[in-house]
């Protein structure tokens, strides 16, 4: 009995301490992480600094770090290589597991860490061609000795803290999800900026046109899909003469249609994904000198999706926001000049129909001719299981992403006259599958002195195309559009594409210098909203679909008016939040219920809205009915005639939506096509306004202050692998979308920053959580409650050191 | 020894054990002051208030250093509480695997005997 009892208490503890070993589904290894001696609680005070001096073999001169009252590191560095090996071991320090999981998503490696639930994305990024973009990237890059030497030093800085880490010392993300850091190489750094690349022009609508062509037929398409919109406030001025191309773009005669319904795209980054940035001249500031801000606004995630940065070396003294990731600063300034970025938004992502020999898939049909095709076998590993084996098949658009295994197309050409039925797929096309070096774009401007080294640091940028706002010591003030946009005719790529027809083929990028840009114009500010480039005029097609003007109309109203502008004028118009569609949209809205006899319960939402000044204030109930309502209304108008939701089919724009409402409340697209009653435009009102209220009392009960806009909408910034407790959530924050303060739920300013280019220029900065990674440091989120309230921090660029207060670090080389 | 002295000496020597090697070493080291006890029940209470006590220790002193708020995060995370819930499952898990280990230990020692 004795040794009954001894054997199954023995198998009892082993059992226990295996299973309190290891990481059992999404539990992790419990008495591994709860140890209070390595588990969680050895990462305490990780996030300080304890040593005064750092040795490193490869530092060839001494580096002076200083780590400053907001956390912000300030690198004095003699060269080149110390300088970006610094950065890229205190970015390590501060953000390593951000770092990591970023590229390992980007390069379709989640299922390595937690198993086969990813697989689908996994396997979605290989046959998108991440890591193929990266690696042309890679290549391109090394022909910059600079550029890629930066890069290799970034690397060997993060190596350099991967290697000093022990199992304790690991970020906390990697003992939940029980897994260690690995290598670090420039092949991580570019992977990094292709998902950069990814989220900002990885958006694609060419299936929903396909979809909408087929329901509503081309006239009808192009009346709710326009290209330029009723009311357009170009970031270039209307008016604005540009130099016609000499050539003019082939095109197809007739517009190939495709099937759209058997793909469906699996990640689709934000649509209203987007930006800020202007700069005003001398003449509106208080100072005499030019002022320019930056707010790109992307997914708002802990830990930020920007590190503050400051460096310095003999030949340069930049400062502003990196990406943990890569060395340089990516919006920021020197001494001589400033500059920041919105997204572009044009069309280069593009989808085009394969037609293969034969079920092989080794040759593809083009311009009359059988073309061999390209195998990548990808190997996607598993956690826990054998690994999934996938060939992705490259023609010379690029991946195909979609095969159609057992669907066949008749092809009558001239090599194939019987019409054979004939196996198809689907390639993409995307700008950041080109090679390119836009590393040597930031290297460039982190050095640039004047306006001529801007643009000449342009003209590396591919892709995603950007709008580069600038601004500098000189007092000049430019914008531009920058990127390698191919030469399009008019619609190419709004629709999937024959792939076997060269005319659809991408032509030529824009040439540099014809790219849409401005300098110095006479009103006296330049600026950017991710709205239209141009008006019509522009002599390049760019693109079937931008952001509405409403946001850049209104910093535009702000700025025409500016006089003697100081920071807070500045930070006044980033925390604006006027909705220009609601002044618009609410009058007529309001004015159809006063005809109406109003139920007893919408008399105070009705109340609120009349005294309202439609601005989307945290603390007004306003903006929580008038969002709701034009949500219902819209759904109310094209749900019937498109589809379901603007998830499942792209739904017209709000400037399309604000024109029907406000000039064609007589459209067809008013009445229901599924009721036997014809539906006015008031029928549309009243019952997206009942709905509305309906709505809202269901969801936060009796007018109260759970209706206010920073309570029923409010702000949440969730941890970027979304574990509970690393987030911030229920922020109350006013602004939204078509607003200047472009807060949403989860989306909103990730960086905002004001820098007068005075000499030495000066410069206020602010990050929606803060500095460090590591979740258990005031410095993770201590920027936050500055942020939400509009307070800028200011900032400290001194080109000596003994001008900025921090601990301070010597980094010497190993035998100093 | 009385019990308070041999919970001392155990601790001691199990606190430098635990700061260099891994938490398992821990259930090695209860399950082997455990087959020294003179009792089952003595067994159970010598290693799970060797390991509790060892555990409460650096908990303690990290939760005071800095750690309170990646003690309050960690405790959102797994759905507990605060911080005080946290640290007292810590410590139960310290008290069910040194009292297993003691336990297990003292049997072991009797099936040989």
């Amino acid at each position: 009995m004795k040794y009954i009892k001894a054997i199954i208490s023995f198998f009892i503890l082993i059992g226990i301490t295996i299973s309190l070993n290891n990481k059992i589904g999404n539990i992790p290894p419990l008495a591994t992480f709860l140890d209070p001696f390595h588990g969680f609680l050895s990462l305490v005070n990780s996030d300080i600094h304890k040593k005064d001096k750092l040795n490193f073999e490869k530092i060839q001169n001494e580096v002076k770090l200083i780590i400053d009252e907001n956390h912000v590191p300030h690198i004095f560095a003699k060269n080149d290589y110390d300088l970006c090996f610094t950065q890229g071991y205190i970015t390590a320090f501060d953000r390593l597991w951000q770092m990591e999981f970023q590229t390992m998503a980007a390069g379709g490696r989640i299922s390595e860490i937690i198993g086969p639930k990813a697989l689908q994305f996994d396997q979605y990024q290989r046959r998108i061609g991440m890591v193929y973009s990266a690696e042309k990237g890679l290549k391109e890059t090394m022909k910059h000795k600079g550029v890629y030497s930066g890069i290799e030093a970034y690397a060997d800085g993060v190596n350099a803290y991967i290697n000093s880490l022990n199992w304790d010392q690991y970020p906390i993300e990697y003992k939940i999800l029980d897994y260690k850091p690995e290598k670090w190489t420039p092949l991580k750094t570019l992977l990094f900026l292709k998902t950069m690349a990814f989220s900002l022009s990885g958006r694609s609508s060419d299936l929903d046109f396909n979809k909408l062509w087929d329901k509503i037929g081309m006239e009808d398409l192009n009346d709710l899909y326009p290209e330029f919109p009723n009311y357009l406030d170009p970031i270039i001025p209307k008016e604005t003469l540009f130099t016609k191309p000499l050539n003019s773009i082939p095109f197809p005669d007739s517009l190939y249609r495709a099937n759209p319904y058997q793909d469906k795209v699996l990640v689709q980054p934000d649509a209203r994904i987007g930006s800020n940035n202007w700069a005003v001249d001398g003449s509106k500031t208080e100072s005499g000198f030019p002022l320019l801000s930056n707010d790109p606004h992307l997914n708002l995630t802990l830990p930020n999706i920007w590190y503050q940065i400051h460096l310095n070396t003999p030949e340069y003294n930049v400062y502003g926001a990196s990406l943990p990731g890569g060395p340089c600063v990516i919006s920021g300034f020197n001494d001589y000049i400033a500059w920041g970025e919105t997204n572009g938004g044009d069309d280069v992502w593009d989808w085009y129909d394969i037609v293969f020999k034969s079920n092989q898939m080794n040759q593809y049909f083009y311009d009359n001719e059988w073309l061999a095709t390209k195998k990548k076998v990808e190997e996607i590993k598993i956690r826990g299981e054998k690994s999934f084996i996938d060939t992705v098949i490259y023609t010379h658009f690029g991946p195909v992403v979609w095969t159609h295994e057992g669907q066949t197309k008749r092809m009558h050409n001239e090599r194939n006259q019987s019409g054979e039925m004939l196996s198809v797929g689907r390639a993409l096309r995307w700008l950041a599958h080109d090679s390119s070096a836009e590393s040597k774009t930031f290297y460039e401007l982190n050095k640039a002195k004047n306006y001529q080294d801007y643009v000449d640091a342009l003209q590396y940028f591919t892709c995603p195309v950007q709008n580069f706002v600038y601004a500098d010591i000189d007092g000049n003030i430019a914008i531009w559009h920058a990127g390698n946009t191919p030469q399009k005719w008019d619609n190419q790529g709004r629709f999937v594409m024959d792939g076997t027809n060269p005319q659809y083929n991408w032509n030529d990028e824009i040439p540099h210098n014809e790219k849409a840009h401005i300098k110095n114009p006479k009103r006296g500010f330049v600026s950017s909203a991710n709205q239209h480039i141009t008006d019509e005029n522009y002599p390049y097609y760019l693109g079937p679909w931008f952001v509405e003007s409403f946001r850049g109309e209104r910093i535009n109203q702000h700025l025409n008016s500016l006089e003697d502008a100081t920071f807070d004028d500045f930070i006044e118009i980033q925390m604006d939040n006027k909705n220009l569609m609601a002044e618009r949209v609410l009058p007529v809205f309001l004015s159809v219920l006063n005809d109406t006899l109003l139920k007893p319960h919408f008399i105070h939402p009705v109340a609120e809205l009349i005294k309202w000044d439609y601005f989307f204030d945290a603390d007004k109930i306003a903006p929580t009915i008038y969002n709701e309502w034009v949500d219902q209304f819209e759904k109310l108008v094209w749900e019937d005639d498109l589809g379901k939701s603007y998830d499942e089919i792209l739904w017209p724009d709000y400037a399309r939506l604000e024109q029907l409402i406000t000039k064609e409340q007589n459209s067809k697209w008013i009445d229901n096509i599924n009721t036997n009653k014809k539906e006015l435009f008031s029928d549309l009102v009243y019952l997206s306004f009942e709905n509305t209220i309906n709505m809202l009392t269901q969801e936060a009960g009796q007018l109260s202050e759970l209706w206010f806009w920073g309570n029923y909408r409010g702000t949440d910034i969730l941890h970027l692998a979304k574990i509970p407790g690393f987030g911030v959530e229920n922020l109350s924050t006013g602004g939204g979308k078509l607003i200047p303060n472009a807060t949403r739920k989860h989306f909103g300013p990730s960086w905002r920053y004001i820098v007068e280019m005075s000499s030495p220029p000066k410069a206020k900065g602010i990050l929606p959580g803060g500095q460090s990674g590591y979740p258990g440091s005031k410095y993770y989120d201590n920027m936050l409650e500055d942020w939400r309230v509009g307070e800028l921090r200011d900032i400290n660029s001194s080109s000596n050191p003994k001008d900025i207060d921090g601990k301070v670090i010597i980094i010497n080389g190993e035998n100093s | 020894m009385n019990y308070i002295k041999k919970i001392s000496v155990f601790v001691l020597i199990l606190f430098p054990v635990l700061y260099f090697l891994p938490w398992w070493t821990g259930v090695i080291y209860c399950l082997i002051i455990g087959a020294m006890a003179e009792s089952n029940k003595s067994a159970i209470q010598i290693g799970s208030s060797t390991l509790t006590i060892t555990w409460a220790i650096i908990l303690f002193y990290r939760w005071v250093i800095g750690g309170e708020i990646l003690m309050a995060r960690v405790a959102t995370m797994m759905n507990v509480n605060n911080s005080f819930m946290l640290a007292i499952i810590i410590l139960i898990l310290a008290i069910v695997l040194g009292g297993i280990s003691g336990l297990t230990g003292i049997l072991i020692r009797k099936a040989i005997d």
